[in-house]
């Protein structure tokens, strides 16, 4: 029988991580809370096949991508194409100066203005602590890309945390990004 | 490896992603390597403030949660429930298959039958829209109406997944939903319904078959299965209205 009880006990506790999540992919805090919203809506009605000893809150992030993904609607570039474009040599550089300016809202900020695609990875990753596998599914992604896409968000950010003026330059259209 | 190339092990070395192959090779190397040491020391301490950041509290989770928890709180139903008192008679209605379907009832079974859909359709598309009861709650509200057998009523294969309070044409009705493994089927309960409803009725994809007049069976788009006893109940009911 669908449970309220155990639907409440294994859902719930991750309301936190899903909004703070949706605050970052979403732009913004409604509609983040609707995508909450929808997301426990689904979770809840596929609750009957949900098995006990899987992993409740990489299933719920699943839902929650989904919801987000059809709000967002428009087709997405391709981020690794643009990446391919904008890297360059392949001189050794620095994948990660020791970047130690910044804030929080600074560091969040830099997030936010990542391609989603590369931001998204390195959200679920980094700050959600997922494992590449479980990324992979949850963005329905093969993990080669993932791997790419995080080596490639962690350089882009880095980009823009040391210099971002040159970086927002660099991806306004017609600068190749 | 070059340190370009080890460089770009380093985002999975660090996540602890790589084979023993690979990070051993990156281990190896960086016990020689200083300025890639030094890199990757940087994103460790990165990451861990990125960390730090992202999971950071944010306001308002509280109000969020609780939005959420209202949506299926069981005291929704109680408060509704209270607000209109003791129903006066017994319908039953059950979600079977397509196959049924005959002439149209009367004008108020037609809108009756509709608000029965529509709480049919509720299920899947809001459902939250009515607050599903817990089991404790279910049985509390059906022994209140002297209704506690009826959960058994459900079809052989079927199990009793849960029940709600609704409202059809606003009257109150416990709406008890079975389950199969591939269908689901809808037991409506009301004893503020005096009026029986007469004739098979097919609308926007249902059926709806009063069996008798306390109980109507309403019939869903899915493919029958284990359903013969309900399917049988439905034919003498066709078979009366022909005759």
């Amino acid at each position: 029988m669908r449970s309220r009880v155990s639907f409440e006990r294994e859902a719930i506790p991750h309301l936190e991580a899903l909004l703070r999540t949706a605050v970052r992919i979403s732009g913004d805090r409604a509609r983040a809370e609707d995508a909450v919203q929808e997301t426990y809506l689904r979770a809840w009605r596929s609750f009957r096949t949900y098995q006990p000893d899987t992993n409740c809150r990489a299933w719920l992030f699943r839902i929650l991508l989904n919801v987000l993904k059809k709000a967002a609607g428009k087709k997405r570039r391709d981020p690794l194409a643009e990446a391919e474009e904008v890297e360059g040599s392949n001189k050794v550089i620095p994948l990660f100066p020791d970047v130690e300016g910044g804030n929080r809202q600074d560091i969040l900020a830099a997030v936010s203005h990542l391609t989603p695609e590369f931001r998204d990875v390195l959200w679920l990753v980094v700050v959600e602590g997922f494992p590449y596998k479980e990324t992979a599914q949850m963005l329905d992604i093969p993990m080669g890309t993932v791997m790419s896409r995080l080596y490639r968000a962690r350089r882009e950010l880095r980009r823009w945390l040391t210099a971002p003026a040159v970086a927002a330059k660099e991806r306004t259209p017609g600068h190749g990004m | 490896m070059e340190c370009k190339d080890i460089r770009k092990l380093l985002s999975p070395f660090v996540d602890n992603e790589l084979g023993a192959h690979d990070a051993f090779t990156v281990a190896e190397h960086l016990e020689v390597c200083a300025p890639c040491q030094r890199e990757m020391e940087a994103l460790r301490r990165f990451d861990e403030r990125l960390r730090v950041a992202g999971q950071a509290s944010i306001e308002g989770v509280a109000e969020v949660r609780a939005n959420i928890l209202a949506l299926f709180s069981p005291w929704t139903w109680a408060r509704r429930w209270r607000g209109v008192g003791a129903a006066a008679a017994v319908l039953l209605f059950l979600v079977v298959g397509r196959q049924l379907f005959s002439a149209p009832a009367d004008p108020e079974a037609t809108a009756f039958g509709e608000a029965l859909i529509t709480e049919m359709q509720l299920n899947t598309a809001q459902p939250f829209s009515l607050a599903w009861l817990d089991p404790h709650s279910t049985q509390d509200v059906l022994r209140q109406e002297g209704l506690e057998d009826l959960p058994n009523l459900g079809p052989a294969g079927f199990h009793l997944e849960g029940a709600r309070i609704c409202y059809p044409l606003s009257r109150v009705f416990v709406q008890l939903v079975y389950r199969s493994r591939h269908e689901e089927v809808s037991l409506f309960v009301s004893r503020r319904w005096t009026r029986p409803l007469s004739g098979v009725s097919k609308r926007e994809g249902f059926t709806i078959v009063p069996l008798g007049l306390r109980a109507v069976f309403l019939v869903s788009k899915e493919p029958l299965e284990n359903f013969a006893d309900v399917r049988e109940l439905a034919e003498e009911e066709v078979s009366a209205l022909s005759t």
